[in-house]
Order: structure tokens, then C-alpha cells, then sequence
């Protein structure tokens, strides 16, 4: 199997105490994970470390190897060269990664200038092939809109467009299509979901809406304060949730919720990445939670994944 | 598009229109005989009766106003009674040099200011912001003519490196001209470039801070092409604003600076003959500085247009 | 709309209370600088042997020595004393002419921030074509026609300032007149000397003293450049401006009676400048950028 992503034991610090733990993940060709989580479970700057884009002052323990090669021993150059090529990033909130000063087109063709060695005009064409490829009309004149000019689902697509135009082996996108009224929200998707098979080697989506990873991906990696707490192909996550965080994640989801079930909304909140709990990090919130539970939760390995829960390690 | 551009272009006019009544007000409102004034001590009433006619002040004051302003738009700003000469001839001798002097200053308060508070944004709380700081707060408190002495006195006159004061023309050599005006211009320049330490500081870290220079990262773009290409152009719309509320100091402040250094501008021309009590001549260099102000602050901000497009182009037009 | 939420009236500012609760490091500097300097201003001419108009005209163009810390000058007169001497002039006008702009300054960005159309159109368009000239023009231009001296400078920087000032309490007073609590209160019945008493007012106390103190360094500078190039107070007066223009003239034998008085006039302006830095951190953190 051709490996695209490891991470191992990687461990992500800022000032006031790890924002991802010990955390563990492997991509392969082929693969779409699902990260989802709530909001500040860590893996936004999850998805920013594999980029080596960490805000000032944050400190990474472990590895991240990215085709084989150990993404944080690479000097900036080499890092640089992989950025926007093999590895390329939707931000969240799509809008905010265009540079309001320049035109969409400019933008493209100076991703593309940054790392083919082609001339400006057939830059500008790849550029153009790939608005429209996003299904982006007029994309000719487009090319010249500045971002304002755009309404958001348009400048969602063009950011779509961007992170694709070389074809990356990993794509890794924040919720990209969370800033999205409903039904712009349904066709962004449906074009991603073609578009990242066509295009990208891998990808990682992160999002905290089920419903979103259910349509993309094949697997689904869930976080909870740092780490990963359950990994599961999609199917199976949805069909039989093994930690009870799953599960409330499920019930919390309107059109995912089990038939008869009421709408269940998580009690708690989000520990403080400072001080979170001693043992498994859901304990506080679990409805199941035992005396067992105190301790450290260990990794029980299933098949596509694992859950990290005290309830499943005997069975 | 150009909408935004002509409603400023009109709004100059009533500006300049009030700037020249308040400059025609000058020469009625000092007390006393100004055409005594204007003529000096050893005037016989004969001969004060007789500019009193050619100046037209046996006339109604609204009169007055419009020959004087008409004169004006048609290139005739007077006649200097002292030395004989048209004011306009003055004027052409001393606004390039002036001009060309703050033209001069802008560029060493820009490339200084813009690159030090850029370098002190990336390399924050490092040393080089730290020497940024302090010698922008220091450039902000220091008199500029003061330090335009200090600068004669330690370059110019005991290293011997610069000429302490004079001036060459343009157009009879270059380099000496450029040689002379260094000084004063980095004198000039101080305060600005001091300003824009702060102000490009402050910018450049908002900016730095903004999701789409994270995302240019993402995209493999080179730190040179983040930091200055969508980082400074972001932090420009600020340094622009900041560059135009200064200019006002920096024409100003040509009225000294042109004074310590000799040179023979605009400034200067204002100085004597405000010193010689030289009506007509500080009607006409006042008036024709602020206007030059006027129109250069109106291009400052036609150059937010060509910065932001967001300005020239708003959504939905 | 949740009207009983908003705020009835702001609670009234306590400086005293304010000020100590608030210390940032600028503001101690500063605070300390403008302390000493005022001081120096009236403790050393007291203390010295020396008056400084005391001319001794063996002692000429002396250097620094312990009768003379900062040495004389062209006169033999003792530089210190007159530096400190230069201090009061230079605080005198400065403080003089800011408060001439707040009390002109003031009622014009009042009036025309509360009665907008043409009561603020009569106001502010005179005032918008003062503030296109560049300062120290403007100044130039109010002393050629009032002629030279300290009140005419006072009253010459105090115009020069009074748009600036106008401005600042017009954008507070029109900020002000359309919270929740100011309609409140006029929906309540609030007379308009009320509403602005306890509410315009101290709305805008915070950007007007950050501008106000910011001005009084400007003011300084302005003085002694006006003083400087002969516009300003008049000779025997020792101006901070006016010792640099005549010691320019013996600089290279006493670079000292020119560096001194110079060196003075920065740290005082050091001094308001980080007061006003501040200030505008915690008074008025969108903080417009300084008008020089």
C-alpha cells in the first residue's frame, strides 16, 4: 500500500497546555478521512501542524512523514516546495484565504508560479481549466474578479480551485462548507466529493458536521480534546458508534439522530486544554462513565480503526 | 469606478477657494497701512497712493478679491513692489526645489520607516523591533530643525561629508544638487519616517495575523512574496492614510528646515518675506504651497484606489 | 430590542482613581519626565547663582564646568538656568495654546456634532479649510499678520489646533448622540444641556485628552520652530527655540549652547508624547494616528 501521511505520537503545545496529545494517524492513497469533533478539540491545529503552519510559540513533539520524507526535519525551502503542490490546504472559512488586494486569477497563477516551471499564459490556462472545472461561470472574466466581487459559495470554489491546481497527493480541507447557506452548502459538495477523487491523492476534511463527513469520506476519525477517540470506516462509524462520545456526537446531529430518538445535545463542555481531566478526557461528560474510567482509556484496536474506551477493552 | 475618484477631485475646489480668501484676508487684516508695510520706511505718501492704486485697494473689497484671484488662475500673481520682479517668476525659482526636497525626504521617510517597522513586525520583540521602537519614539520628539543643526554640525562640518548649508541647481549638476539637499531631506524625513515605524508596525502585525497570509504560506509562496507582496501591500491602505495626514508636517516644516540649511525653496521664500512684512509675496507663496498640499493629499488618496480595490470597485457595482 | 439592557448613563470617570489604576510604563515615564522638567523649571533658576539674562561677557562661549553644568554661551550666560528658564515659556505656550484650542475647539465640535445640517456645514467647513494648511503655514500666516511675541504665539498654535480639537468632540459627540442610552434619555424627556452634561461630555473626555495631550507636545515644537526662525516669542525672552537660533551662529565653538537647549526640547516632548501614548492605549484604543 502506498503511504501518503504518518503521524506518530505528535503532540502540539501552545502556552497554556497541549492542544493535540499523543496523537496517532495514517492516510493512505486513496484514503478521505473525516476528522470531526467539536469546536476546539484540536483539529484545526491538527490540520495546520501537518502543514507546518503553527501560530508563533506553539511546540511539536513527534513525527509527521509525508511520502515517506519527516515533514518537520525539512528546512523551510523544502517544505515550501511541498506546500501548495503535493500538499495543499482549504482554510476554514474559504473567503478569508483569498487576499482581498489581488485578483482571483493572479492568485492562481502565482500558487502555480511558485512551483511549475511554465510561463505565465499557461499558468493563467491551468488557472482557468480549474475554475471551470469548479463549476465557476464565466470563468474567463472571473479570473479578473477581485474576492469582494464574489459571493461566498464562488469564492469557496475558488479556493476549491486553488488548493487543486496542481493536484496534490494530500489535500487537507477545514470545514469547507461550513461558511455556506444550505443549498450552496449541497453543491460545493457535491462537486468536492467528485473533484477530490479526481484530483487529490488523499485528503483530510475536517468538520464538525457529520452529515458533511457521511457524503465525503470513507473513513472518520473523531477527536476529543486532542485526540482521536474512535476510528472507524465511515459505514460502520455511523452504523454501530463504539465510544459513548460517538454516539452523543450522533444523537446531537439532526438528520443523523436515530429514528424516535429526540435531538440530544451534549452536556458539558469542551475541557480546558490547561486542565483537562485525569484519565479518558470525555469522562466528565460521559453518561456511562465508571470508576475505571479514572485511569488512562487504552487503544483497543478494530478492524479499519480502534476506540479509545475503557468498555471496549475487554470485550 | 471613477465616481469615487471625481467625487474628491470636486470636493478640492471649495477647499482651495476657502484657502485663497483666507489668504486674500492676510493682507486686510494686518493692522496698520500694509501698503506701508509692503513698501517699507522711506515710502513717500506720493508713491504709497500710487501701489495703494495699482493694488487696486481704492476698490471694493469683493473687487479686489476676484482681480486678485483671476490674476491667479491665469498665472499672474503680482508684482514683488520690493525687488521689482513678477511673484510668479519667485514662485517657478523656489517651488521645484522645495518640491523636490519633499519628494526627496518622502523617499528616505518611507524606505526607513515602511522597512523598519516591516522588519520590526516579522522579527517582533527581537532586538531589531526594540532599536525600531525607541528610535521611532526619539524621531517623534526630536525638534527637526534641531537635528538639522546636529547633523551640520557633526557630518558636515567636523567629518566633512556633506556641505552644511547652500544649494546647486538641478539642472547645473545633479549630484551636488542631490548632495545638498541630503541633509535637509533627512532632517525632513525624521518625523515621517518615525510615524511609519509605528504605523507600519502595528499593520504589518494585524495583517500577519489575517487567515489569508496563513493560507499564502499553505500555497508554498516564498516568505519574501507572503511578507511583502500580501503582507505590505494589505498594511498599505494604513501607511497610506499615515503618509497623508503627515504631509501636511512635512510642507510645513519646509519653512524651517529650507531656513537651517540655506536652501533656497518655497519655504524659504515664505520666511523672508513673512519677516519683511512682504504682503503680496506671502499672499502668493502661502497660498501657492497649501494648494500644492492640497493636490498632493488628493493624490494620496486616489492612491488608496489603485491600493484597494475594494475602494474602486465595492461589491455589487 | 432589549432597551432596559443598555446602560441608563455612563458612571462618572474618576481620574485620580483612574490614572493609578491605569500606569502603564509610557505613562510613568512620561509622567515622571513632564514631572521633573517642571521641577527643574522652578527649582534651578531659583537655586543658581546665575539669572538668565546675567551676561558676563569674560565668561563667553565657556564650556561645561561645576559653575556651569552646561556650560554659557555667546553672552557668558549660564546655559542651565536658561534652558530651565526656556522650559517655562516653552510649557507656558504650550498649556496656553491648547487651552484656547479646547475652549474654542470644544463648543464648535459640540454644536456641530449635535445639530447637524447646517449649524455643523457653518462650523465645519471654515474649520475643514484651516486644517488644509499645514500647520506651521498656518501659524506662519497668523503671525504675519499679528506680528511676533509669546501671546501672539499662544494665540497662533491655539488656532492652528482649534479644528483639530473641533473634530475630535464632533465625532465623539455624534459616536455619543446615537447610543441606546442618549435616545433613552430623550425619549425620557431629557433636556439637550442634560443629555450633553451627562452623557456627551464624558463620553468624549477620553479622545480629548489623549488629543489634548498629544497637542501639547506638538505645541511645544511648534513654539520653538516658530521662536526658531524669528516668528515667535521675542529676543530677550529665553525661548528653547530662540537660544537655538542665536548659539547656531557659535555652534562649532559651543556645540554645548546648541545641543542643551535642543537635548530639553526633546525629552519634554519625549515626555508628552508617551503620556499621550499612554493615554490613547487605554482612553482611546482605535486611537486615530497623531496630527502633527
Amino acid at each position: 500500500m502506498s503511504e501518503v501521511l504518518a503521524i506518530e505520537a505528535l503532540t502540539v503545545t501552545y502556552g497554556r497546555g497541549p492542544v493535540v496529545r499523543a496523537l496517532w494517524l495514517r492516510l493512505a492513497r486513496g484514503d478521505v478521512l473525516g476528522l470531526v469533533g467539536e469546536s476546539g478539540c484540536g483539529k484545526t491545529t491538527l490540520g495546520w501542524s501537518i502543514l507546518g503552519l503553527l501560530p508563533r510559540g506553539a511546540q511539536v513533539e513527534g513525527t509527521i512523514r509525508f511520502e515517506g520524507a519527516d515533514l518537520w526535519s525539512l528546512d523551510g525551502r523544502d517544505r515550501r516546495r511541498l506546500l501548495g503542490d503535493r500538499l495543499a490546504m482549504i482554510p476554514q472559512g474559504g473567503s478569508g484565504a483569498l487576499d482581498p488586494l489581488y485578483r482571483i486569477g493572479d492568485q492562481i497563477v502565482e500558487t502555480v508560479l511558485a512551483h511549475r516551471h511554465v510561463s505565465r499564459a499557461e499558468a493563467r490556462a491551468m488557472a482557468l481549466r480549474q475554475l471551470r472545472a469548479v463549476g465557476i461561470p464565466d470563468p474567463e472574466a472571473r479570473l479578473a474578479s477581485y474576492p469582494h466581487e464574489l459571493s461566498g459559495g464562488m469564492r469557496q470554489r475558488v479556493s476549491i480551485a486553488m488548493a487543486l491546481v496542481l493536484d496534490p497527493s494530500l489535500l487537507i480541507a477545514d470545514e469547507p462548507t461550513s461558511a455556506l447557506d444550505v443549498t450552496i452548502q449541497a453543491q460545493v459538495l457535491a462537486l468536492f466529493r467528485d473533484l477530490i477523487h479526481e484530483r487529490a491523492g488523499a485528503a483530510i476534511v475536517i468538520s464538525h458536521d457529520l452529515g458533511v463527513i457521511a457524503q465525503l469520506c470513507n473513513r472518520v476519525a473523531v477527536m476529543y480534546a486532542g485526540q482521536i477517540v474512535e476510528e472507524a470506516p465511515v459505514g460502520q462509524l455511523f452504523a454501530e458508534p463504539r465510544h459513548p462520545y460517538t454516539r452523543s456526537l450522533l444523537a446531537a446531529h439532526p438528520a443523523l439522530g436515530r429514528q424516535g430518538d429526540r435531538l440530544a445535545t451534549i452536556p458539558g463542555t469542551v475541557p480546558d486544554p490547561a486542565s483537562p481531566p485525569t484519565g479518558c478526557r470525555f469522562r466528565p461528560r460521559c453518561p456511562v462513565a465508571v470508576a475505571a474510567c479514572g485511569r488512562e482509556p487504552p487503544w483497543v484496536e478494530r478492524p479499519g480503526g480502534g476506540v479509545r474506551c475503557v468498555h471496549h477493552a475487554a470485550g | 469606478m471613477g465616481q469615487a475618484i471625481l467625487t474628491r477631485v470636486l470636493l478640492v475646489i471649495p477647499i482651495l477657494f476657502g484657502m485663497s480668501v483666507v489668504v486674500f484676508a492676510i493682507i486686510r487684516l494686518v493692522p496698520g497701512d500694509p501698503v506701508a508695510a509692503v513698501l517699507g520706511l522711506n515710502a513717500t505718501p506720493q508713491l504709497i497712493e500710487q501701489t495703494r492704486h495699482q493694488l487696486g485697494l481704492d476698490q471694493p473689497l469683493w473687487v479686489q478679491y476676484l482681480q486678485w484671484l483671476g490674476g491667479i488662475l491665469h498665472g499672474d500673481f503680482g508684482r514683488d513692489y520690493r525687488s521689482g520682479h513678477p511673484i510668479a517668476q519667485l514662485l517657478a525659482q523656489t517651488l521645484p526645489v522645495t518640491f523636490e526636497l519633499i519628494v526627496l525626504s518622502m523617499l528616505i521617510a518611507v524606505v526607513a520607516g515602511v522597512g523598519l517597522g516591516t522588519v520590526g513586525a516579522v522579527w517582533r520583540g527581537r532586538v531589531p523591533d526594540r532599536v525600531g521602537q525607541v528610535l521611532s519614539t526619539l524621531g517623534i520628539s526630536v525638534p527637526d530643525f534641531w537635528l538639522g543643526m546636529i547633523l551640520i554640525l557633526g557630518l558636515a562640518l567636523a567629518l566633512g561629508l556633506f556641505p552644511s548649508s547652500g544649494f546647486t541647481p538641478l539642472t547645473d549638476d545633479p549630484l551636488d544638487n542631490l548632495w545638498h539637499l541630503v541633509l535637509p531631506a533627512l532632517a525632513l524625513a525624521t518625523g515621517l519616517a518615525a510615524v511609519l515605524v509605528r504605523i507600519t508596525r502595528s499593520a504589518m502585525l494585524e495583517v500577519l495575523d489575517q487567515d489569508f497570509l496563513r493560507a499564502a504560506r499553505s500555497r508554498g509562496l516564498s516568505e519574501r512574496a507572503v511578507v511583502l507582496g500580501h503582507g505590505l501591500r494589505n498594511a498599505a491602505v494604513p501607511i497610506v492614510t499615515v503618509i497623508g495626514m503627515q504631509l501636511g508636517y512635512l510642507f510645513g516644516a519646509t519653512v524651517v528646515i529650507e531656513n537651517v540649511f540655506s536652501v533656497p525653496g518655497l519655504g524659504r521664500l515664505i520666511l523672508d518675506s513673512t519677516l519683511a512684512h512682504n504682503y503680496p509675496v506671502i499672499q502668493a507663496s502661502v497660498l501657492v504651497l497649501g494648494a500644492v498640499f492640497v493636490l498632493t493629499n488628493l493624490l494620496v488618496d486616489i492612491a488608496y484606489t489603485v491600493i484597494d480595490p475594494r475602494v474602486a470597485r465595492p461589491a455589487g457595482a | 430590542m432589549a432597551l432596559d439592557a443598555a446602560p441608563i448613563s455612563r458612571p462618572a470617570p474618576r481620574p485620580v482613581a483612574w490614572l493609578t489604576a491605569n500606569l502603564t510604563p509610557p505613562l510613568v515615564v512620561g509622567l515622571a519626565i513632564i514631572g521633573l522638567v517642571l521641577l527643574g523649571a522652578f527649582l534651578i533658576p531659583a537655586l543658581s547663582p546665575f539669572r538668565a539674562d546675567q551676561i558676563n561677557p569674560k565668561n563667553s562661549l565657556a564650556g561645561p564646568s561645576l559653575l556651569h553644568p552646561l556650560g554659557s554661551d555667546d553672552l557668558g550666560r549660564d546655559v542651565l538656568v536658561r534652558v530651565m528658564v526656556g522650559y517655562r515659556i516653552s510649557l507656558a505656550v504650550a498649556a496656553g495654546s491648547v487651552l484656547l484650542a479646547l475652549m474654542a475647539g470644544l463648543p464648535l465640535g459640540l454644536a456641530s456634532g449635535y445639530l447637524p445640517g447646517l449649524v455643523d456645514n457653518l462650523i465645519m467647513r471654515p474649520l475643514d479649510v484651516l486644517m488644509a494648511f499645514p500647520a506651521i503655514l498656518l501659524a506662519v500666516v497668523v503671525m504675519a499678520v499679528l506680528g511676533t511675541g509669546t501671546a501672539v504665539v499662544v494665540i497662533a498654535i491655539g488656532i492652528v489646533y482649534t479644528p483639530i480639537i473641533a473634530r475630535v468632540m464632533r465625532a465623539t459627540t455624534l459616536t455619543a448622540r446615537d447610543e441606546l442610552y442618549v435616545e433613552a434619555a430623550r425619549a425620557r424627556g431629557a433636556s439637550a444641556l442634560r443629555i450633553i452634561t451627562t452623557h456627551i461630555l464624558p463620553n468624549s473626555l477620553g479622545p480629548v485628552i489623549v488629543q489634548a495631550s498629544i497637542l501639547l507636545g506638538f505645541a511645544v515644537l511648534l513654539e520653538a520652530a516658530l521662536s526658531f526662525i524669528g516668528l515667535g516669542v521675542r529676543p530677550p525672552t529665553p525661548s528653547l527655540g530662540l537660544m537655538l537660533s542665536t548659539e547656531r551662529d557659535f555652534m562649532t565653538q559651543a556645540p554645548w549652547a546648541v545641543v542643551s537647549p535642543g537635548g530639553a526640547l526633546m525629552v519634554l516632548v519625549l515626555g508628552f508624547n508617551l503620556v499621550g501614548d499612554g493615554l490613547r492605549d487605554r482612553l482611546d484604543p482605535r486611537g486615530r494616528a497623531r496630527v502633527r
